[in-house]
């Protein structure tokens, strides 16, 4: 028995601004996807228009759905799908200083603004961003991000909602002695252990460091720090899945002598109060070169498989790299197989959902010149035989 | 004879035997093939689900029949045909030394299909409330691929010694069978060994009629042409 995955296009977007674009894919419960990104534009790429589709056969055609026009900002590529016909997604308007939360319950077609954030703007250049927002029952939401990018202690962090995403209630870092940039990535477990990555350290030096907590974040247990000493070690671009209470996959990008960068995977069995490099290291990680991962997916896909897409440019060749591990992370052995084409491409990876028949799913930003992008649309069913 | 013990404790081994390409393709093949759950909802079951459903019956017939690869598709069984034979109380067999009274046996005139195994369930809920309560399983005789002839459903001799009550087996033997003509013999599920699907058949009384103290019809004696009379 062999397991084979071949991704084939469903959807392109317009031609977005090359420096802007977000995206992302939530399931809903009713069976249908529902896909969103923004347009863009070159005069302002962050004011921009979220255009919402949904599929109703597994990712195979799209329609379009609505879009949120009129709300300040851009929404962001992740969100998440907490209860019937409803969704929610954070914006991003740097410009501003704001981030927040809007919400549809109409899947798509129209939008409300359930959460403002506007703070001064950040001394050190980082600006207020909301990273991503996963949901932990068909009621509970949790979104996590840099809600304070100036240097006050202490920042907001991340936010819980108890009632499908309707409010929100924001919390602040559980370190205030050393306040830190960016919340890099979450994980949830079902058993209620989240996983959580954050750049700490304004300054240089700048560590990434692993947090855990089994009380749905009231209290937190720091664990292993990570990344070098420059900047900037597993800024952004992080993903974390988890499987259980102590096993988890992360990725992300891990830099100690930039502009190098190295593209790494790691895997713990202990909450995160360790964690491993992928033993693979020639597949996964790769020293030097420009290659990043600041577009990250890493998606819990059965109890012990998970699916890694990463942007890979170390050779020179823009492109991405899509691979699944079948042990909890510690080896990406099977490799997703892509059109030739897309790999002289670069593809910054977006998110990805499983589908009900057995498929990847992936929304991806590529650009093949720079000049032009676009939004594209994968669908990659896992084929047994 | 060895010790009965849970199904669970026959597939969870055999699961975490398998490689974890095939746990991953059990789940990815599972989104193919919809399950019917009790309420009649269509829905996808996950990996380990969806092998304990395809191995479940498997399990009992023999472990080494499991599936260690998801099956390439639901094919059911062939329908066999599977007589119930009941020798009634007070039938004796003229010449021979041995008389059975109240016995009941199943016959195979032709031998199972070569991918075919049968389980035959039986037990009786002997609540004298008559409660509206599914019987308990008390014996299950597994016919294999290929097996004909007759059956015999006497339970082994010590299956359940330690038992009493309501678990005295010699009450299915024949005698319960006979005092419930209301009241199939039994369950056999037909199962395709290939794919674990499994077709469900009702093994009909061979006293078949109505309840114990109304009047009805008394099964025919069965009398084999020679040799021993025992099934």
């Amino acid at each position: 028995m062999s397991i084979s995955c071949t991704a084939t296009r469903v959807f392109t977007t317009n031609s977005i601004n090359v420096n802007s674009g977000s995206w992302g894919i939530v399931s809903q419960n009713d069976g249908s996807y529902i896909f969103g990104w923004t347009q863009g534009s070159d005069d302002f790429p962050y004011d921009s228009l979220g255009s919402w589709l949904r599929s109703t056969d597994e990712g195979q055609t799209w329609s379009f759905n609505g879009n949120s026009d009129g709300l300040i900002g851009q929404v962001s590529a992740y969100h998440s799908n907490i209860h019937p016909n409803i969704t929610v997604a954070p914006y991003f308007n740097p410009p501003t200083n704001g981030a927040g939360i809007i919400r549809t319950i109409n899947q798509g077609i129209s939008w409300t603004r359930v959460l403002d954030l506007s703070i001064a703007p950040s001394p050190h250049g980082r600006d207020v961003w909301i990273a991503g927002i996963q949901s932990y029952s068909k009621t509970h939401a949790l979104a996590w991000g840099t809600l304070n990018g100036d240097n006050q202690n202490p920042p907001q962090t991340w936010g819980t909602s108890a009632d499908a995403g309707a409010t929100w209630t924001t919390h602040s870092a559980w370190d205030y002695a050393t306040p830190f940039d960016t919340m890099n990535a979450m994980g949830i477990a079902e058993q209620g252990c989240w996983i959580a990555s954050y750049t700490k350290g304004f300054t240089d030096p700048r560590f990434a460091w692993m947090a855990n907590t089994t009380d749905f974040g009231a209290t937190w247990n720091v664990g292993a720090s990570m990344g070098g000493n420059n900047t900037p070690p597993m800024e952004t671009g992080l993903a974390i899945c988890c499987f259980d209470k102590l096993n988890a996959a992360m990725a992300g990008n891990h830099s100690n002598s930039p502009p190098d960068d190295n593209v790494s995977a790691w895997w713990t069995d202990d909450a995160a109060m360790t964690m491993h490099l992928v033993s693979n290291s020639d597949v996964i990680n790769w020293p030097g070169g420009s290659g990043n991962m600041l577009c990250t997916e890493v998606k819990r896909l059965t109890q012990d498989a998970c699916f890694l897409a990463f942007e890979n440019q170390n050779d020179g060749t823009p492109g991405s790299c899509w691979r699944i591990s079948l042990d909890k992370g510690h080896t990406y052995e099977i490799e997703v197989t892509q059109p030739s084409h897309v790999q002289t491409y670069q593809i910054p990876c977006g998110k990805a959902v499983v589908t009900k028949d057995g498929a990847l799913l992936m929304a991806l930003w590529q650009s093949n010149d720079y000049s032009t992008a676009e939004i594209s649309l994968w669908r990659a069913p896992i084929i047994c035989a | 004879m060895a010790l009965p013990r849970l199904i669970p404790d026959r597939i969870a081994p055999a699961w975490n035997d398998l490689t974890p390409t095939q746990r991953v393709c059990w789940h990815f093949t599972s989104a193919t093939r919809l399950f019917t759950n009790a309420w009649g909802n269509r829905e996808i079951l996950p990996g380990y689900q969806y092998f304990y459903e395809r191995n479940n019956d498997l399990a009992v017939v023999n472990e080494a029949l499991m599936l260690a690869n998801p099956p390439p598709d639901h094919k059911p069984p062939q329908q066999v045909a599977i007589v119930t034979v009941a020798w009634p109380l007070g039938s004796q067999i003229e010449g021979t030394t041995t008389a059975r009274r109240g016995f009941a046996f199943l016959q195979l005139d032709d031998p199972l299909p070569a991918e075919t195994a049968a389980i035959v369930t039986q037990g009786y809920y002997q609540n004298k409330s008559r409660a509206l309560k599914k019987p308990r399983i008390r014996h299950v005789t597994v016919i294999e691929p290929l097996g004909s002839g007759p059956y015999s459903l006497i339970v082994p001799t010590g299956y359940y010694a330690t038992t009493s009550g309501n678990n005295r087996f010699a009450k299915i033997r024949g005698i319960k069978a006979r005092q419930r003509p209301d009241l199939p013999l039994g369950t056999v599920k037909i199962t395709n060994i290939t794919t674990g699907q499994t077709i469900r058949q009702i093994l009909s009384n061979p006293n078949g009629g109505t309840p114990t103290g109304i009047n009805r019809p008394r099964a025919t004696a069965y009398k084999p042409t020679d040799g021993d009379h025992y099934p």
